[in-house]
């Protein structure tokens, strides 16, 4: 072992917190993420070629802030979309002045393209400075080239700053307090981005200039406004996809010999299904919006296609319907064909698989590495064994036990469906026992099934926390830490009294420090641990 | 066969120059650049994941007379300018990583060696962010600090199939420090177009496009420089980042001189192996042309997911890897991924070595390609990091002892680090951590 190494704090042993105090931990600058990088072009220049696809970043699904550094690759092709969608934009040169370049004169209409353009990219009012920077960008290259190539750099320039490219957050503190506000600019950007994933609309801008989100309740009737409005469904898919993981869904085969009506059709269906379910609870207006439901609902949304795969009957069309299930068996998104398919080997369930989804994303639980030098020897198909009892020798040897026992019998849970998400009354034949223990939570106990199963994790508050968190670091853009367990706190509290509503679940993620505040030197909650 | 340079195009001969088809430029009587000076030293890493079969992978016989396996038999051809070191093991990861050894710690270590660095949730755990980072600077980018001033590219990162997991530590090889991975380029059309755009198209619509972008990258170098003190240091050092982004663009904008190039074919593709091809058409190119001497290729993350469904494969590769010891049928099929990637390294040797250095050796003689992965398969299908499978290739002459195994029992991943840094001309004597290097290997270098 070196000496240099080591090992990492134990994070069960945080230092007391204060929860009388803001806490707002840390804020890494964020940087557009590619849907995000998307809308706001849309928004600001009305493009919607969706230029970042060409993007090589990184992260698909949510990553921290932290992690996300531009290198020379990334940073020349976004001098790349920048320069195809300003080419685009100058295109249509009248609609994009909305300025009489005969009567007002070019350097007039230039300023205030400058002005107008800049100030929405930038999420706040743009600098003298900045004026002055992109003017004199414009008039070299229109004094060496010409006026709209002139235009079009100063579109470039915009599309690359860092104002656009990032949200950074200057806070001045006044006295020297350790802790300000954000203010009206930040807040209103911080809202459309977790929201809807783009620029702040004129709306938020002109409660920010009249400092009416100073007001916390004022943060949150915005927060309501944008979450009754049509693009909040991009973010909401967004979080449940990076969630459940979906794009394991891509190009996803099963063995022809033991699935065969699978294929990647069936697939994507699968993702559409989970979509339009996330959709009829949390988007759609008769939807009741509770995490209970999304946990535990006896229904999916299934076409023609889809249901036929699955066994069912019901709808007719390719249009995705309401279409009810054997409420014996089914619970809500944990057993749709998404989830259950994913976590599984091309020929069989995985309850392994299944297990750690369960452990790792509904509770937020540790589930520790293979120990070295194991023979990890997942037994062969056996015709005359279930897939349980395949798996026995996890619990019967102490070593696999110690770990598997958290992880194996939530998997069991879920041996009503199959390697390919459809139901299964039994196994080849072969009786299914899908009964187990819930152990190390706390909500522990007996189990009979998934529907069983998810009854007893709702009464988690380890659940309701994990699930509160996630969502909580989808907003924030990095892993919630010590700092912010006042906050988590009172967001599990407020999602109870609430009935698990999730719309207000996001509501009150606007309200907590995190989202609210700033600690002002952020070099204070730097990790204190360098890398070596 | 027509060459095209970037200087005889600003001069208005060119017009529209389209490069000839790759595979015709490589058979023919082709020369590399720079024939004038002395030959430049180059090396790439080539990575694939999740470790081969032992007993279908290692060579068997002597030193000299070593017999090529199943899974290697595609690199027959160039048995003599391959150097295979038997016994290395991935020191930092065993020794560094607190018992664990998944398959995020052997890409988190695979090129770099040093233990991880935590992120500021720790590793990363279920149910949070992950955002650990493998510990420092990567191989490949610490000998392109020393050398990619002397090409257009410092560097230049391919990938097949490595995008898109969350995580930087069990997803990325190649890094500037911790904390800063460098993304490989995914797209063979956009590499195409940043690598060789500057040989092909208007030259005049070309200059007056560079003239633009570097008014544009100094308004934007202008604005992250008064960002920049308003910031705590985690974000300083993004934008830091970002400003060498932009530097590094802007010295480009000059145009690449007075080299000459065989442009090859531009194509495209999301279909794994053909994508393959075009990035390994495109490397090779860009090496033979002196357009940078340090490259990688990284076919898949750590713990590949891909299904090889060309090869009949209906599981990942991953989920293959870990079937179990008497599960034949998937150990087979591991097996054919093995050899499957053996021919594209194999064709990637062919690439080089059937271009002219410009003295009658090839420039494979000049370039150390080393074959990367995050682990070897153990018994009963754990992960390994003794015995790494470890191939070298080319680099016969930069000093490589080629066509021998050798055994070089014990000896640090660091150490044949060291040994590429040799061949490079450089005279590091340690890589990563200091304590778990012991110099250059010397079995093999002349």
């Amino acid at each position: 072992m070196d000496p240099t190494y080591e090992p990492p704090p134990d994070p069960n042993e945080p230092p007391p917190l204060d929860c009388a105090e803001l806490q707002p931990g840390r804020a890494p600058m964020r940087r557009l993420t590619v849907a995000e990088y998307d809308n706001s072009v849309r928004d600001l220049l009305g493009d919607t070629t969706q230029p970042a696809a060409r993007l090589v970043d990184d992260e698909r699904g949510v990553t921290s802030a932290d992690a996300r550094l531009v290198t020379p690759l990334l940073g020349e092709q976004y001098m790349l979309a920048a320069e195809d969608v300003a080419e685009r934009a100058v295109a249509d040169m009248p609609g994009l002045l909305e300025c009489d370049r005969a009567t007002e004169g070019d350097d007039v209409c230039a300023r205030r393209l400058i002005e107008r353009i800049g100030e929405r990219a930038y999420r706040r009012p743009i600098t003298t400075e900045e004026v002055d920077v992109l003017f004199e960008l414009y008039s070299i290259v229109t004094s060496e080239m010409t006026f709209a190539e002139g235009i079009q750099a100063t579109l470039e320039a915009i599309l690359q700053a860092p104002a656009f490219l990032y949200r950074p957050e200057i806070v001045v503190a006044e006295s020297g307090e350790a802790i300000v506000r954000l203010d009206g600019y930040q807040l209103a950007t911080r809202l459309s981005y977790f929201l809807w994933s783009t620029l702040p609309d004129p709306f938020l801008i002109q409660a920010a200039e009249a400092g009416e989100l100073d007001s916390d309740e004022a943060v949150a009737a915005h927060a309501r406004r944008l979450l009754d409005d049509p693009r909040a469904e991009g973010a909401i898919q967004r979080f449940f996809h990076d969630y459940l993981e979906l794009d394991h869904l891509e190009g996803l085969t099963k063995d022809p010999d033991v699935f065969p009506t699978f294929d990647e059709g069936i697939a994507d269906l699968m993702r559409r299904e989970t979509e339009a379910f996330v959709h009829a609870v949390l988007i759609d207006p008769d939807g009741d919006r509770r995490w209970t439901t999304l946990m535990t609902a006896d229904w999916s949304m299934m076409n023609a296609e889809l249901a036929s795969y699955y066994g069912l009957s019901g709808p007719a069309g390719d249009a995705f319907e309401r279409v009810s299930l054997d409420p014996g068996y089914h619970s809500g998104l944990l057993t749709h064909g998404s989830l259950m398919a994913t976590r599984a080997r091309s020929y069989e369930s995985s309850p392994i698989h299944r297990g750690m989804f369960v452990r790792g994303n509904l509770l937020c639980g540790v589930v520790p590495d293979v120990p070295e030098n194991l023979d990890v020897d997942p037994p062969d198909p056996d015709p005359n064994l279930t897939t349980r009892e395949r798996l026995a020798e996890h619990r019967a040897d102490p070593m696999c036990a110690s770990c598997h026992r958290q992880i194996d019998p939530l998997g069991f849970a879920f041996e009503h469906f199959d390697g390919a998400g459809r139901f299964r009354p039994d196994e080849n034949g072969l009786p299914i026992d899908a009964t187990g223990v819930l152990v190390e939570t706390d909500a522990d106990g007996e189990f009979d099934g998934a529907v069983d199963l998810a009854e007893r994790i709702l009464t988690s508050e380890q659940a309701q926390a994990c699930f509160a968190s996630t969502l909580f670091e989808a907003a924030q853009g990095r892993a919630s830490d010590h700092h912010d367990g006042c906050s988590v706190e009172r967001l599990v509290e407020g999602f109870q009294d609430a009935d698990y509503d999730v719309r207000e679940l996001m509501v009150a993620i606007t309200q907590t420090d995190a989202f609210l505040y700033r600690v002002v030197d952020q070099d204070t909650l730097v990790r204190e641990e360098e890398s070596p | 066969m027509k060459k095209l340079s970037r200087r005889t195009l600003l001069g208005g001969a060119g017009g529209v120059a389209l490069g000839l088809p790759f595979l015709e430029a490589m058979l023919g009587p082709n020369r590399s650049v720079a024939q004038a000076g002395a030959i430049p030293k180059r090396c790439i890493f080539f990575f694939t994941s999740c470790g081969p079969v032992p007993e279908t992978w290692w060579p068997t016989g002597g030193e000299t007379d070593f017999v090529l396996p199943m899974a290697l038999q595609p690199l027959q051809p160039f048995r003599s300018k391959l150097l295979i070191p038997d016994g290395v093991r991935m020191a930092t990861a065993i020794e560094m990583s607190g018992g664990r050894n998944g398959h995020d710690i052997g890409t988190g270590h695979a090129m770099v060696c040093r233990p991880l660095a935590q992120g500021p949730s720790g590793f990363g755990e279920f149910g949070h962010l992950w955002d650990g980072s493998a510990g420092g600077i990567s191989i490949d980018q610490h000998i392109a600090d020393s050398v990619g001033g002397e090409t257009p590219f410092k560097s230049l990162e391919f990938g097949v199939k490595a995008e898109g997991i969350r995580q930087a530590v069990p997803s990325r090889v190649s890094y500037r420090a911790a904390f800063e991975p460098v993304i490989p380029m995914h797209q063979p059309g956009a590499a195409f177009d940043r690598v060789f755009g500057p040989f092909t198209g208007d030259a005049a619509a070309q200059a007056r496009r560079a003239r633009r972008r570097e008014l544009v990258l100094g308004a934007v170098r202008g604005e992250l420089g008064r960002l920049r003190p308003r910031l705590g240091a985690g974000d300083q050092r993004r934008v830091d980042a970002h400003v060498a982004a932009v530097d590094d663009i802007a010295s480009r904008l000059d145009g690449l001189g007075g080299t000459v190039c065989t442009v090859p074919e531009r194509g495209d593709s999301t279909n794994v192996p053909e994508m393959g091809r075009l990035q390994l058409d495109l490397m090779a190119r860009a090496l033979a042309c002196d357009l940078t001497r340090v490259a990688s290729i990284q076919w898949a993350t750590g713990q590949s997911g891909i299904r090889h469904s060309w090869l009949g494969h209906d599981d990942g590769h991953h989920s293959l890897s870990h079937r179990g010891d008497s599960d034949s049928t998937a150990r087979g099929q591991v097996s054919e991924i093995d050899r499957w990637y053996a021919e594209q390294f194999a064709y990637l040797l062919g690439a080089l070595d059937s271009v002219d250095a410009g003295d009658g050796t090839t420039v494979l003689d000049h370039t150390t390609v080393v074959w990367v992965n995050e682990q070897m398969k153990g018994i009963g299908n754990v992960h390994r990091f003794t015995r790494m499978p470890y191939i070298v290739a080319g680099g016969g002459a930069a000093g490589l002892r080629t066509g021998r195994k050798v055994m070089v029992e014990g000896r640090a991943h660091g150490d044949l680090f060291v040994s590429v840094m040799h061949a490079m001309g450089m005279s590091d004597t340690t890589f990563g951590i200091p304590s778990l290097c012991t110099g250059p290997i010397s079995e093999l270098h002349t």
